[in-house]
């Protein structure tokens, strides 16, 4: 077999990429390889590590911690991702009718929440769930619910979870709406007009025409969110901290405190092996959902 | 083709000619910015109270940078606990072998940081003393213990306390309830009682003032606090630790009988709510908490927003004023400590900033401007001795109150609060003032946890 020689123009291509794939390598392959083989270890920083095989995974499958670290996390996410689409199709179908007016104000306020800060926002909803003294007590105070206004939003375990899906859900839904606005925008223009001709209201045209078409970015939207909100680390850790009584102890959480606090660094591998699978999984399922979105 | 190749062949030659440019401008910066920066940089990494970051940046750093030109101390202050936990990003960062040359953390530490070689050992001779043993015994027997390793000091203490209890006088008042005695612990059933008179609401019925606050409350979720709160509480109840002999022993009298006492105030009594105001430093001068423990740094961090508050100072409420064996209290340690990863120079450095600000043999100056300014002890034998002490106990009776803790109280180490265990307890102590779990469900579910985390089921 002869020499494979590469044409000039793939040779400067590939200089080109060699920055994003060294970096891609470097920051997520390389890290995904060293967590796969710490996780077969027993390793506790500070300490050489011992290859213990499949123990770390044994021992997850019966901790009671993790377990219910994936119920929190699938839990929060549920809770996040139903409102993240439902909202910003909302949102995108109102920012797509041409007779809005100061449509670019609407646009930057919704995409606002996507470019601020976890840590400097979460302060803010800290302040905004205070029960009795907090910004949306103040608020059910006025509304004439001052029973509500004493709901301890992230001081109770049921409602923690909700807390923290909300605050994601306002930081997280004006990215997804764009991305639904950049659908509608696709859809052609004299389907629309002939549902219409053809007697559609607004909401058949939606439902019955847009909607269908804008099913692979529905199951984008619903791929992406599910693998960003599921690995978020931040908004759990500034509004409740994984509590109370461990009920937003999402696996972010549980993953950082047995890496850091409890120097347990193989069996925090293995856990995060096993949330890498869980996102991996789901995301192919939703990805060949995509694949027949685009053939059926 | 060949069109192609020379546009590819000119955009080439752009592309090198503008990397040489981005090279050369970079390196000029970098040239301008190793001229302007100081021959050395000492980083300092701090958990964030106002009165200690005043501290330094008003005083040692400016003085310590006047001393030693072309040095510059950077110091950064991180939250302590709720949300971004400092403990968190100090692990994370020496774990990572970075972090800062020098910081402070608390005493329960310092074995895992120890054990991770994470922290240099602190050389006598900068102090100016002879040895580390030399070093030790200038402070009071057994309170350098934490920082000992191997003949060999770890850290140095930024401060060292117990607990008292702090009151608010007008509240009182108000309430028609008489001031604490200064010298006799009080029983929790009486402090429950008082607190209830100082339990209010307002005419919609929301929760307006408590009268007592445990030192955890809804967005400051600190493992040392709950574990300080709940040691003294079991420990008055007649259990030294939550395991005896290696093993979980959390359902038996005193334990339960321990988070009932919370329960009890929680649910019972109702004059304690965890998700309740927020601010440990002002909710007590400004009349919404009546009663909170803490240690003598509380107040000179409340009275700068609140000079004009009134309060009085009591013992450590104990179960059983009567009986001796119940004066049991905590006592814990903040510690200085340099970076075993960096350079020779930079712990040299490291260690001269601490010898500043914390005085060498013989010296007790900074150890009451400390005191004074920060309320931070540090337990020298020659700090109790100095003028200075004395004549702020003659300015601050209350402070006798705090000092007589040593003397009148069995006083020990907390033993478990970030690490496992010490977390099952806090999820514990969740489920009784957040869920209101029965005293007893919870020391069962604590003990089952327990068992898992130690091996013994």
């Amino acid at each position: 077999m002869g020499r494979v020689r590469l044409a000039y123009q793939t040779k400067f291509g590939l200089l080109f990429i060699s920055p994003a794939a060294l970096y891609f390598a470097a920051f997520w392959i390389f890290p995904v390889a060293l967590a796969a083989v710490t996780s077969l270890t027993d390793w506790r920083i500070g300490s050489p590590p011992h290859f213990v095989g499949l123990l770390n995974y044994v021992n997850l499958a019966t901790d009671p911690q993790f377990h219910h670290a994936m119920l929190a996390s699938l839990t929060i996410t549920g809770l996040a991702l139903v409102c993240i689409v439902g909202l910003a199709l909302g949102l995108a179908v109102a920012l797509h009718d041409p007779s809005l007016r100061l449509s670019s104000l609407f646009k930057l306020a919704v995409f606002i929440p996507v470019v601020t800060d976890w840590v400097a926002t979460g302060l803010v909803w800290q302040l905004i769930f205070l029960p009795n003294q907090g910004v949306l007590a103040g608020l059910l105070d006025g509304l004439g619910l001052a029973r509500w206004s004493a709901l301890r939003w992230t001081a109770s375990r049921q409602l923690a979870p909700l807390a923290v899906a909300i605050f994601i859900v306002w930081k997280m839904t004006g990215f997804y709406a764009m991305v639904y606005l950049a659908g509608l925008k696709s859809v052609p223009r004299e389907v629309q007009e002939a549902a219409r001709v053809d007697g559609a209201s607004p909401a058949q045209t939606l439902w019955r025409i847009s909607m269908p078409l804008l099913r692979p970015i529905t199951v984008f939207v619903v791929v992406s969110g599910f693998v960003g909100v599921i690995g978020l680390f931040e908004p759990i850790f500034m509004l409740t901290g994984g509590g109370p009584a461990d009920a937003t102890r999402a696996l972010p959480i549980f993953l950082y405190e047995n890496f850091f606090q409890f120097q347990r660094a193989g069996y925090a591998s293995a856990a995060g092996m096993l949330f890498l699978l869980m996102s991996l999984g789901f995301a192919l399922v939703a990805a060949r959902q995509l694949q027949y979105s685009f053939y059926d | 083709m060949e069109v192609e190749t020379r546009t590819l062949g000119s955009a080439w030659g752009s592309a090198v000619a503008a990397a040489l440019v981005i090279a050369a401008l970079t390196i000029a910066l970098a040239g301008g910015w190793a001229q302007a920066a100081p021959a050395q940089t000492l980083e300092i990494w701090v958990h964030e109270f106002p009165p200690l970051q005043d501290a330094l940046s008003k005083k040692w750093i400016p003085e310590f940078q006047t001393a030693h030109p072309g040095v510059r101390v950077k110091v950064t202050a991180i939250p302590f606990a709720g949300v971004v936990a400092y403990d968190a990003k100090l692990l994370s960062a020496l774990s990572s072998g970075a972090g800062p040359d020098l910081w402070d953390m608390g005493d329960w530490h310092y074995k895992v940081f120890m054990d991770n070689k994470f922290l240099a050992p602190l050389d006598p001779t900068i102090f100016g003393y002879a040895s580390a043993r030399d070093m030790i015994d200038a402070y009071v027997p057994g309170t350098t213990s934490i920082f000992e390793r191997d003949g060999n000091l770890y850290g140095l203490f930024s401060e060292y306390n117990t607990l008292a209890l702090f009151y608010n006088l007008d509240m009182f008042n108000a309430a028609g309830v008489a001031p604490l005695s200064a010298d006799t612990p009080v029983s929790w059933r009486m402090i429950a009682d008082m607190a209830k008179k100082l339990t209010k609401h307002d005419s919609a019925g929301k929760l307006t003032q408590i009268g007592y606050r445990f030192g955890f409350f809804a967005n400051f979720r600190s493992p040392q606090w709950y574990a300080q709160d709940f040691y003294a509480l079991m420990r008055q109840y007649g259990q030294p630790d939550l395991t005896v002999d290696g093993k979980p022993a959390v359902t038996t009298k005193p334990v339960t009988d321990a988070f009932k006492l919370m329960y009890d105030f929680t649910w019972s009594d109702k004059v304690y709510d965890p998700s309740f105001p927020a601010n440990w430093f002002a909710d007590l001068p400004q009349g919404r908490v009546a009663m909170l423990l803490a240690g003598t740094w509380f107040v000179p961090a409340m009275i700068p927003h609140n000079p004009n508050v009134h309060f009085g100072v009591a013992p450590h409420p104990v179960v059983d004023p009567g009986n001796r064996s119940t004066y049991h209290n905590v006592e814990w340690s903040w510690g200085w400590s340099i970076n075993a990863n960096k350079p020779q120079a930079a712990q040299r450095l490291a260690q001269q900033f601490l010898a500043a600000i914390l005085g060498k043999k013989g010296e007790t100056d900074q150890a009451v401007w400390w005191f004074k300014t920060v309320g931070y002890t540090h337990p020298k034998k020659a700090f109790y001795q100095s003028t200075g002490y004395q004549q702020e106990l003659v300015k601050n009776p209350w402070l006798r109150t705090w000092e007589n803790a040593f003397t009148t109280y069995k006083i020990d180490y907390v033993t478990h609060n970030f690490d496992e265990v010490g977390q099952a307890l806090i999820r514990a102590i969740d489920r009784v003032v957040y869920d209101q779990t029965q005293p007893a469900d919870t020391a069962r579910l604590l003990q089952a946890e327990l068992q898992r985390l130690l091996g013994t089921k």
